[in-house]
Order: structure tokens, then C-alpha cells, then sequence
């Protein structure tokens, strides 16, 4: 006999996760961290207007960036994962939490070591995700 | 005489009852058949086209409007009568009246 589809879960989104979106996110955190830091304060005051004006878009980009790279992460973690991966990834919840938190953290600092570590994290996540939808994605940067 | 339809389960939202992949046979649903909370319900979906979809029956109002729900309350994006509202019982397909009844293959 014949057996026709029934849905448990019609599903309302798109359906499309992937977390590049996350990792240029966090590139243009790491990136916009080393430019901040690179800057010399000028000595005369007509390039000190450039200056300033030049580290207020560096650090506004790096904020906007690290919030875009939360946004991402949030969707994967409560979207996208589901309790059933819980099980064979333990460690789930932590991972994506303390991306989030370091999401924060690189929005209000400009810190090398924690833009680093964001973008490890988003790596990680990279490698969770197409784990899970049992795809071999490499890891690869633009910057 | 009753007669039964065979379905194919897609999706994880009535876990623990049903999981994907599961086939199960059910009653083709007439106006003769009493409808009652727990019973399971194949019905066309309120507004996307070729949409089936099967729920549980949570509440059944005075005017026999249907609020189903999906067992798996961990399921965050369930889409059930939370999203589409009550559905109305024209709509239903196919019954299983039981839970325990059920044999998945």
C-alpha cells in the first residue's frame, strides 16, 4: 500500500544555517582590533580630526561586527541545533556560550587575544555544525 | 467498514510517540468517527498547499474547532495550532485513537 508524507514539523524558516556568516563576522573583529591598535596618535591637531574620525569608524565597525557575530551565533545555537545533538555533543551549550561571551567582551574591548579566541571558537562551531549535518566543510579564512 | 491509510512520518515534533522516519497506519477519518483530546490527526495543513501534517489533539472548543500540538515540548519550532491556530475538523484525514496502539516500522 501506498504511504503518503506526513509532517511532525512543517517548518516556518528557511532552513539555511551555515556559520560563515559567523566567521566574517568575527574576522572583521580581529581585523578591525588590529587596526585600532596599529593607529599612532598624530602630534598636530589637524591630523588628530582624521585620527579621531578614523578610530571612531574602526572601533563602530568592530562593535557592529562582534554584535553581528552574536546574532549569527544565537541563530545556530537556538535555531538550528536541537536536544537531540545535546547528547553526542555534551559540550554544546558551553561552546556556544562562551562564544557569545566572547562576542561581548571583543564589542566593548580591543583585545587581541580575545578576537583570537572568537574566531578559534567560531571554528569550532564550523566543525560542530557540519559534523552534525554529516558534511566535510573545510575551514578556510578570507582575511 | 474501516478503512485505513498508511503514512510516512517527516519530523521529530511528536517525540516521544512518533519519531521521523516511522511508518503508521491509521483510520481514514468520516463524520461517523468521535473525535476526542489525545487522539492522534492526520489533517491538511490551514494555509500552505500539499501540507499534511500530524499532531495531537490538545482541546476541542463547543463549535468542534481542533487545537492540536505537537508531542515534543523541547521542540522549539514546532508548528502547530500555536502558529496556525484551531483547525476545523473538515480538515482531519486520517485518526488514530490510541497512542498505545501504535506500531512503528
Amino acid at each position: 500500500m501506498k504511504k503518503e508524507i506526513v509532517y511532525a514539523h512543517c517548518d516556518g524558516p528557511c532552513g539555511i544555517y551555515d556559520p560563515a556568516s559567523a566567521r566574517i563576522a568575527a574576522e572583521a573583529v580581529l581585523s578591525m582590533t588590529k587596526k585600532m591598535l596599529e593607529l599612532k596618535v598624530p602630534e598636530d591637531s589637524e591630523a588628530m580630526a582624521h585620527y579621531t574620525n578614523t578610530m571612531s569608524r574602526y572601533a563602530s565597525i568592530k562593535e557592529e561586527e562582534a554584535q553581528k557575530c552574536k546574532d549569527e551565533v544565537l541563530i545556530l545555537w537556538t535555531d538550528f541545533f536541537k536536544p537531540e545533538h545535546l547528547s553526542s555533543h555534551p559540550d554544546l551549550h558551553t561552546l556556544f556560550w562562551n562564544t557569545a561571551k566572547l562576542c561581548s567582551s571583543c564589542k566593548v574591548e580591543i583585545s587581541i587575544d580575545h578576537a583570537n579566541e572568537l574566531l578559534d571558537h567560531v571554528h569550532k562551531i564550523h566543525d560542530l555544525f557540519w559534523s552534525v549535518k554529516n558534511r566535510k566543510i573545510d575551514w578556510y579564512t578570507a582575511g | 467498514m474501516v478503512e485505513f491509510l498508511h503514512f510516512f512520518v517527516k519530523g521529530n515534533s511528536m517525540l516521544p510517540a512518533l519519531k521521523d522516519g516511522d511508518s503508521i497506519k491509521m483510520m481514514k477519518f468520516d463524520n461517523n468517527i468521535n473525535i476526542n483530546v489525545n487522539d492522534i490527526v492526520v489533517f491538511e495543513h490551514p494555509f500552505k498547499k500539499k501540507c499534511k501534517l500530524i499532531k495531537r489533539i490538545k482541546k476541542i472548543t463547543k463549535d468542534n474547532k481542533i487545537f492540536v500540538q505537537g508531542d515534543n515540548t523541547n521542540y522549539e519550532s514546532s508548528n502547530d495550532s500555536h502558529n496556525f491556530g484551531y483547525i476545523k475538523k473538515k480538515s482531519l484525514i486520517a485518526i488514530r485513537k490510541e497512542i498505545n496502539e501504535i506500531t512503528c516500522s
